[in-house]
């Protein structure tokens, strides 16, 4: 088994979700953190009673806490770590300090768009993340993505969000009247010309569809987003720091609890472009230990159950030796606090 | 108790059944003798076991949806495809994810109230996605505020708030931690305004007559777990949650042919 280096500075948590992905995450947060590393959690929106050892509140969400390492478990050893639980509209609203554009980010738009499920997350997570690793405070962010494959959609799309900000905006709002300090770019792509050649029709249908307020209201928006593009295209670029091997570890989760083989396998498909050689599978509750010391005796009922829950995690480790390069494995932890699980499962890091 | 409505929802963690579930109590509703399609988020990940088990699948696919909606409340359909193939759209549908959520919302009521003798079963996004979806008919009432988009959501808001609208469930496995973030989850959803949620604590070992039988001859690690099962069951409500027994085959066929009838029962 190979080793996961610790001298990277951003560990990426991928996983479909309800596979113990934050905890998991958080184990690693104190396990570095217990050998001596600068480290920040960010995490996107855990469960109440995670939530509530890394004593984080809603209102928390936003600002950088510090957490020690003797209130989460008595048996950890000296240390601590900060967390930050994702805030979207606090990220947006620091953008617009930035780029003093906060009254145009006030827009209603957008304020809708960056609730906590309103379809700004992930980018908003980007740039998050982005900000903390420029305030070089740390030797290394965890960082516990939103399930499922959407984060690694989102990386891959950076081309189409590119377009959102492509020389046919400028058209729209040339034709509008609004201010723009960028220049558009010389290429005009034969699209852009389509667009531009049409862009009064395209706001009629619009208007039609959508009323004439949200047209007036979208443009502001637009408007808003794109003062602030150099943000955006900024994060988007830190996808190209993700796939470079001396800077992050790629860590996708998945539990022997669910059968989970599939799943697995699409992650790792998605995430092909942005993974490097060190990149781990890390196979969560696995129940193979207890499993092998179980004697069924002569009883066949449950010699069959026995059976059948061993081939369901083989296969997963079958899966896993064939496709990743390097495999870690974690117990289920049969104790029902959350305390218990952060505990055991960073010692168990030490393993792998 | 699910009784009978026109659209079931099954949201939940990934890995958690969802799809499973659909299946199971698409399959019980078909096999009854009821109009009723299967239906996939935006993908076709189990076309072909669908298929093979004799489950009527419905193909509802984002951008060919979107074009539709467009294209009927323009009245054209041309002038729709022109639309959707702007740059600007495709941007607005890539940076929105929830309003291309709504579309489908939308698309699927619209199928209900067209034919009222159809039901739908929906496998849908996990947790926060569903929860983005659910809400996008509201969010974009508030962005839209007056024109035909509105209208439209009126109406879509008036079949939710049905009493045989729509039943969501949320599945969740039977952790403490789990339940507890699903209880969440359900009541964020209630809060939107959809009338009937529940919970549902699936893959639970105890209640399988493997393990009840034999409960004396377990090992310790098994009996753990039962035991965190029952803390788990003693934390649910009953009005509103349901569980599921484990089913010990690893071909998801078998099980979902297994768990059709139980299902069925359920209704």
């Amino acid at each position: 088994m190979n080793f996961m280096p610790s001298n990277k500075s951003i560990e990426i948590f991928c996983g479909t979700g309800g596979v113990g992905k934050t905890t998991l995450a958080t184990s690693r947060a104190a396990f570095l953190a217990e050998n001596g590393k600068k480290v920040l959690l960010v995490t996107i929106d855990p469960a109440r009673r995670l939530k509530q050892i890394l004593h984080l509140t809603e209102e928390d969400a936003g600002d950088v806490k510090l957490i020690d390492l003797k209130t989460i478990h008595p048996e950890f050893g000296d240390g601590q770590f900060s967390a930050l639980l994702m805030n979207p509209s606090r990220t947006l609203r620091r953008l617009g300090e930035l780029s003093n554009t906060t009254k145009e980010l006030e827009n209603k738009i957008i304020k809708i768009l960056s609730r906590p499920h309103g379809g700004m997350n992930e980018i908003l997570a980007t740039i998050e993340v982005q900000f903390q690793l420029e305030s070089k405070q740390y030797d290394t962010i965890v960082l516990d993505t939103p399930p499922g494959k959407h984060f690694l959609d989102f990386l891959e799309a950076s081309g189409k969000i590119k377009n959102f900000f492509d020389a046919s905006f400028i058209e729209i709002f040339k034709y509008l009247g609004k201010n723009f300090e960028s220049t558009p770019s010389k290429a005009k792509k034969i699209m852009g010309l389509i667009v531009s050649s049409g862009v009064k029709k395209l706001l009629s249908y619009l208007e039609k569809v959508t009323g004439p307020d949200f047209v007036h209201l979208f443009v502001d928006a637009i408007v808003a987003l794109y003062k602030n593009k150099e943000y955006f295209l900024k994060a988007l670029a830190f996808q190209q720091g993700l796939s470079q091997r001396q800077t992050s570890n790629w860590i996708l989760v998945t539990s022997a609890e669910q059968s989970k083989v599939h799943e697995a396998e699409e992650l790792q498909h998605s995430a092909k472009s942005f993974l490097h050689d060190d990149n781990f599978l890390a196979v969560n509750k696995c129940l193979e230990e207890y499993l092998n010391q179980w004697n069924t005796n002569e009883n066949v009922t449950l010699s069959n159950v026995k059976v059948t829950m061993l081939e369901r995690e083989n296969r997963l480790k079958l899966m896993a030796k064939r496709n990743f390069k390097n495999s870690l494995f974690f117990p289920e932890v049969l104790g029902p606090t959350p305390e218990e699980h952060v505990l055991t499962l960073s010692r168990a890091w030490s393993k792998n | 108790m699910l009784g009978q409505k026109r659209i079931y929802i099954f949201t939940g963690k990934g890995g958690v059944g969802k799809t499973t579930l659909s299946l199971a109590l698409t399959k019980h509703l078909a096999d009854s003798g009821k109009k009723v399609l299967f239906c996939e988020f935006d993908q076709q990940s189990v076309k072909p076991l669908a298929q093979k088990l004799n489950i009527p699948y419905l193909n509802l696919e984002i951008n060919s949806s979107a074009e539709e909606y467009v294209g009927n409340k323009l009245g054209s359909k041309t002038v729709a495809h022109w639309i959707m193939k702007t740059p600007f759209f495709s941007a607005l549908f890539k940076m929105v994810p929830g309003l291309a959520n709504m579309i489908l919302l939308g698309h699927m009521i619209d199928m209900l109230l067209h034919d009222e003798d159809l039901t739908i079963v929906l496998d849908s996004p996990s947790s926060g996605h569903a929860l983005t979806m659910l809400e996008s008919p509201f969010n974009f009432k508030e962005m839209f505020g007056s024109g035909i988009i509105v209208n439209d959501i009126e109406r879509m808001e008036k079949f939710i708030k049905k009493e045989d609208g729509f039943l969501i469930s949320v599945i969740s496995l039977p952790s403490l931690m789990a339940v507890t973030e699903a209880k969440e989850l359900q009541s964020g959803i209630t809060k939107l305004g959809y009338k009937n949620t529940q919970v549902i604590a699936n893959d639970l070992y105890g209640l399988t007559s493997d393990i009840k039988d034999n409960f004396n001859a377990l090992p310790e690690f098994m009996k753990m777990k039962i035991d965190l099962e029952k803390e788990v069951i003693k934390n649910l409500d009953t009005t509103t949650s349901m569980e599921v027994a484990h089913i010990f085959d690893n071909e998801m066929e078998n099980v979902v042919n297994v768990l059709a009838p139980i299902m069925g029962g359920k209704i």
